[in-house]
């Protein structure tokens, strides 16, 4: 996988943005940047050049369930991998989430193996696709 | 009225019910609806009344209830005092923790920088080792110092990449903040709702205000799994949900 890649990370607490810029720094992503909430994301996002998001889901403005729902529904944007990394642990949610077309599910609190885990599959899914 | 309906009834009500439905019968094959439609009203009249003294009496008890609470000035003191209080300490709670997840993240991003800093220190000591070897004569105390060297570098080596590994696992230790930040949050909605609530019915029951009182929000995410508190998923659950849903 391209380490270069662009990551965008979206999560309306900034020491969850930094914990997540830390930990895929750790895995060799070292090319991210951030938004506050997907309302702050998608103009980023339509600027081009992202080629992952991990985004949270509860956040004020736009959610990332919405921002998941712009992304799948945008033909330019339709095929980027979404990352979803949430406290929101119902049954419901997830249901959710994946019917919208989210590539991967993470719970918080979580940690640096399970993230590894997640992208990951991901890439692995992305380069069988492909 | 259930109740009433299950009781026995008396001879003189049995007979007289008997007599009304009798000419109400009588009213349907004579084609008389207005009789009829009369007499059905007046069958259903005496249940209605019940009903409405009901309602009359639940209002009664609920006014009287309203405006005992509002007499009540520990509830004026709640919602004008200790409420927002509450919400103001809950707020301080979410921006210090912040404030030193913040401080914390910062130190270790510097830390990574020294450990790096360190890292590359290792890596010239090999070098100058190596220099040094091939200018001096192999003398056994010059070996003796080379092995040493050697060693000190893997000492220092092992130090950087334990120190990285510390700082990785306290920047995620951060992620608390995050988490208390957001069930405090809601509580803070919670509290504001009540506050609202309590409010509006101090208006509904003081003198020529009307009014209801309204339901609290109810968010439509669950937020934080609370150990005891609510029902929720964890990683494996929910990977075990997307496998069932093919993923």
């Amino acid at each position: 996988m391209d380490k270069n890649m662009k990551i965008l990370i979206v999560d309306d607490f900034s020491t969850m943005r930094r914990i997540v810029k830390n930990l895929l720094h750790d895995l060799g992503y070292t090319n991210t940047s951030e938004a506050d909430d997907g309302k702050t994301a998608w103009p980023m996002l339509q600027g081009g050049g992202f080629e992952f998001v991990v985004t949270d889901w509860n956040m004020p403005g736009m959610t990332g369930i919405d921002l998941l729902k712009n992304i799948r529904q945008d033909p330019a944007l339709a095929k980027l991998p979404v990352l979803m990394v949430t406290a929101e642990a119902q049954r419901e949610q997830i249901i959710e989430a994946a019917k919208a077309g989210v590539n991967g599910y993470i719970i918080k609190p979580f940690t640096a193996v399970t993230l590894k885990e997640k992208l990951d599959k991901i890439f692995q899914r992305a380069a069988e696709a492909a | 009225m259930t109740a009433a309906a299950a009781n026995p009834r008396s001879a003189p009500d049995r007979a007289e019910m008997l007599a009304r439905l009798r000419g109400m019968l009588t009213a349907l094959e004579d084609g008389d609806d207005a009789l009829f439609e009369h007499g059905l009203a007046q069958l259903l009249r005496p249940r209605e009344d019940g009903l409405l003294a009901n309602v009359a009496r639940i209002t009664r008890n609920l006014h009287r209830t309203v405006n005992e609470v509002s007499c009540d000035s520990r509830l004026s003191q709640y919602v004008n005092a200790e409420m927002p209080d509450a919400c103001k300490r809950l707020d301080y709670v979410v921006k210090l923790t912040e404030e030193a997840a913040n401080r914390t993240l910062d130190l270790v991003d510097h830390s990574r920088v020294l450990a790096r800093n360190v890292r590359d220190a290792g890596d010239r000591l090999l070098h100058i080792q190596d220099q040094v070897m091939a200018v001096v004569p192999q003398t056994p105390s010059a070996l003796s110092l080379s092995a040493q060297l050697l060693l000190l570098h893997k000492t220092i080596m092992d130090n950087a990449d334990q120190l990285n590994g510390n700082l990785s696992a306290l920047s995620q230790a951060q992620e608390y903040q995050d988490l208390t930040g957001q069930v405090i949050r809601r509580v803070i909605r919670l509290v504001r709702d009540v506050e609202t609530a309590l409010i509006e019915l101090l208006r509904a029951a003081g003198p020529g205000q009307g009014g209801a009182v309204r339901a609290a929000d109810t968010p439509g995410l669950a937020g934080p799994a609370v150990p005891g508190v609510n029902q929720a998923a964890n990683q494996s659950d929910a990977d075990a949900l997307l496998a069932e849903l093919g993923f």
